[in-house]
């Protein structure tokens, strides 16, 4: 049934995208396209709804490391409401219900995320408060972003690998922010208190355990160093851990290039005896994502960066951990998908995007991945035609190489190709 | 005495007969052109914004423009909101000197961009934000010309050839039609290896904001004629925007009322 819809679907793309192309009218000359102009009807932009929603219909079929092809179909049905109202004040809902058939791990068909519901209050231009669970990201990195604290448990389910999708899809943090800004700096306080002690993974629970298992406490500052030089310093603290400091700067490097840098150092245990719950001592670890993001004038734009994490495994210890026991080995990569860290220390990234090139309204993105340690790779590939004003047309492809149980050859789907569906109202 | 007196008269005769007949300085012009299309004062207008292939529409935006002249720099920071279509909906963009911002609320994300990159397919970024020409580029005046205006009207103009004098100027060079009243008519966008990039159309010149200023740019691609963007500016306003909204630290707290 799904491979049917599946076959269906992409025989829908290909129908859409000719029936896009139509017959050619010359337009050779400026006044044929003043005409043009004359012709048209142009409505004024209305004030939008304080509510947003969409739909996804995405059927997929996915390899297993098995070889077995596994067929699945996933609804989500996303609501945003976000209005101001009284004196400066401003209340934000966001949620995503995903419906996924024949199942998730588990038995689970439906999984809904809270992912926002907060209230804002403006008392000057210059000074905010939020209260409510709130969906905090930080950093300038593309693939990794290890000052981006709040990220830990915060994905119920992944719809993408992509990084920038993943942010968007995730469980916001209850908690109390407040920001003031001035002419040449600002200053961020979060504190997020402690309401569950572990995730709960029933269908339609708000999971608070998932992102408020502990207290944490953040300060962020910038201040403008030069013109277009204004750099992030944070510090961060979560219960039972030690400070950790962060560091986010961008750089206009040339009409066509930004470079970005994204540190955080503190000392804490390794990934591995985090994730596998074991005592370990503390020790001094850096993470960091230093990249460049280059635009061509053909808006062909190429991020090619490098990723680091000095509390995953080394090599050596990477290799012991594939070679060894399988449930030590299960729990330390559900333990990376949750936290969103490097499963080794060093990873090359490189994402490339278009808009508009090859056919105008369609959007395409690569992105590579290769694990230094064990030479495995992973390849994912989107792309997503705007049919009209309300309709997405995607199409996304990913596989994996790599020995067993490598970083990226170990995933559990090997290849996967998915048709998504989008249907903004 | 007389005579020094008679001298004098001369002289000042001289002066003034020589400045009546001195030809309009092209910067001045370049700047009072500058005046009608953009306000001095903080002030916010929607932008309607048409692509067209071959003659049929194959895209549309909606767009907010929060525009604010910067004292220091002399030009303009601006704050775009996308408002359609459904996907981009509260979407900004900042442009501040050199410096541009693109923030997704769905993501949170704010991210750094290059002027390369542009966000609105075959409209630059340079296009729909605010900028005062006169401070990016040096303008010499060419000569009178009659043109074709937006209006299918024969106009009698003055030519203006600019050179970029800035690096975040985001033409090499332009040449730019101006009107009796400084207003513009109609210019050509080059690229720096003196390709044709663009042709725009400035027309329906309507009282907004207490001057006479245009609505509508037709643009025209440079390599493909038959890929035409029609830009309508409406609702325009005076609004006191807050400087806290041309910071990227302050996006996510952005609420447009």
């Amino acid at each position: 049934m799904v491979r049917q819809i599946f076959s269906h679907s992409l025989l829908c793309c290909a129908c859409l995208l000719t029936s896009t192309r139509g017959f050619a009218v010359a337009v050779d000359t400026e006044d044929d396209a003043l005409k043009l102009a004359d012709s048209q009807v142009i409505d004024t932009p209305t004030s939008p709804s304080p509510f947003q929603s969409n739909v996804e219909l995405a059927p997929q079929v996915a390899r297993t490391l098995a070889g077995r092809y596994d067929e699945a179909m996933r609804v989500s049905p996303t609501v945003r409401y976000d209005r101001a109202f009284g004196d400066g004040w401003r209340a934000v809902f966001d949620d995503r219900f995903d419906y996924v058939s024949p199942g998730l791990p588990g038995g689970r068909v439906a999984l809904n995320s809270l992912r926002e519901l907060y209230l804002s209050d403006r008392p000057s231009q210059f000074t905010v408060f939020d209260l409510g669970r709130v969906n905090v990201t930080n950093g300038s990195g593309v693939g990794f972003n290890p000052t981006d604290y709040f990220r830990y448990n915060s994905v119920r389910y992944v719809v993408s690998p992509d990084p920038t999708t993943q942010r968007v899809d995730r469980l916001g943090t209850v908690l109390f922010r407040g920001q003031t800004l001035w002419q040449s700096g600002s200053l961020t306080a979060i504190a997020a208190p402690r309401l569950r002690s572990a995730p709960d993974n029933a269908s339609l629970s708000p999971d608070l355990g998932a992102t408020n298992s502990r207290s944490q406490f953040l300060l962020a500052g910038t201040a403008r160093v030069a013109d277009g030089f204004t750099p992030q310093l944070s510090l961060y603290r979560g219960a039972g851990e030690s400070p950790r400091f962060g560091l986010n700067s961008t750089v206009l490097v040339n009409d066509a290039t930004v470079g970005f840098f994204e540190w955080s150092g503190g000392r804490s245990r390794s990934n591995l005896d985090t994730a596998l719950s074991l005592p370990g001592s503390a020790a001094f670890q850096q993470r960091f994502a230093v990249g460049l993001t280059y635009t061509t004038p053909s808006q062909v734009s190429v991020t090619v960066e490098f990723d680091h994490d000095g509390a995953a495994p080394s090599a050596s210890a990477w290799r012991s951990l594939m070679n060894g026991n399988p449930n030590t080995y299960t729990k330390y990569r559900r333990w990376v998908v949750s936290s969103q860290e490097l499963t080794t220390r060093n990873e090359p990234f490189v994402r490339l995007s278009t808009t508009d090139v090859f056919v105008k309204n369609l959007d395409t993105a690569v992105i590579a991945r290769y694990d230094l340690v064990d030479h495995s790779v992973f390849l994912w590939a989107n792309a997503t035609y705007h049919v009209n004003n309300h309709v997405d047309l995607g199409l996304q492809l990913q596989t994996s190489h790599g020995t067993a149980r490598s970083d990226f050859g170990g995933a559990s789907e090997k290849d996967l190709a998915e048709v998504l569906f989008t249907y903004f109202l | 005495m007389k005579r020094v007196l008679t001298q004098l008269a001369m002289l000042l005769l001289s002066i003034c007969s020589a400045a009546a007949a001195a030809p309009p300085d092209a910067q001045q012009m370049l700047a009072a052109c500058d005046a009608i299309r953009n306000p001095a004062r903080p002030f916010r207008l929607k932008t309607a914004l048409l692509d067209y292939r071959d003659s049929k529409q194959v895209g549309s935006n909606g767009l907010e423009v929060f525009s604010k002249l910067e004292a220091d720099s002399g030009q303009y920071a601006n704050l775009i909101r996308f408002v359609s279509p459904a996907r981009d909906l509260n979407k900004l963009m900042l442009k501040a000197g050199r410096d541009l911002w693109l923030y997704d609320p769905n993501n949170k994300a704010s991210i750094r961009t290059s002027p390369q990159q542009r966000l609105l397919g075959q409209v630059s970024n340079g296009d729909v934000v605010t900028t005062n020409l006169s401070r990016e580029y040096h303008a010499v005046l060419v000569g009178d010309e009659n043109i074709q205006d937006g209006e299918h009207q024969t106009c009698q103009c003055h030519k203006l050839n600019l050179t970029a004098s800035v690096p975040e100027a985001t033409y090499s060079r332009i040449e730019l039609w101006l009107n009796a009243a400084n207003a513009p008519i109609k210019a050509y966008f080059y690229a720096e290896s003196g390709r044709l990039l663009k042709t725009a159309f400035y027309r329906h010149y309507q009282e907004e904001l207490g001057v006479s200023r245009p609505t509508e740019i037709v643009i025209i691609d440079g390599l493909m004629p038959t890929w035409i963007t029609v830009m309508r500016f409406s609702d325009y306003a005076w609004y006191d925007v807050p400087d806290s909204w041309l910071r990227p630290e302050y996006f996510s707290s952005v609420k447009v009322e």
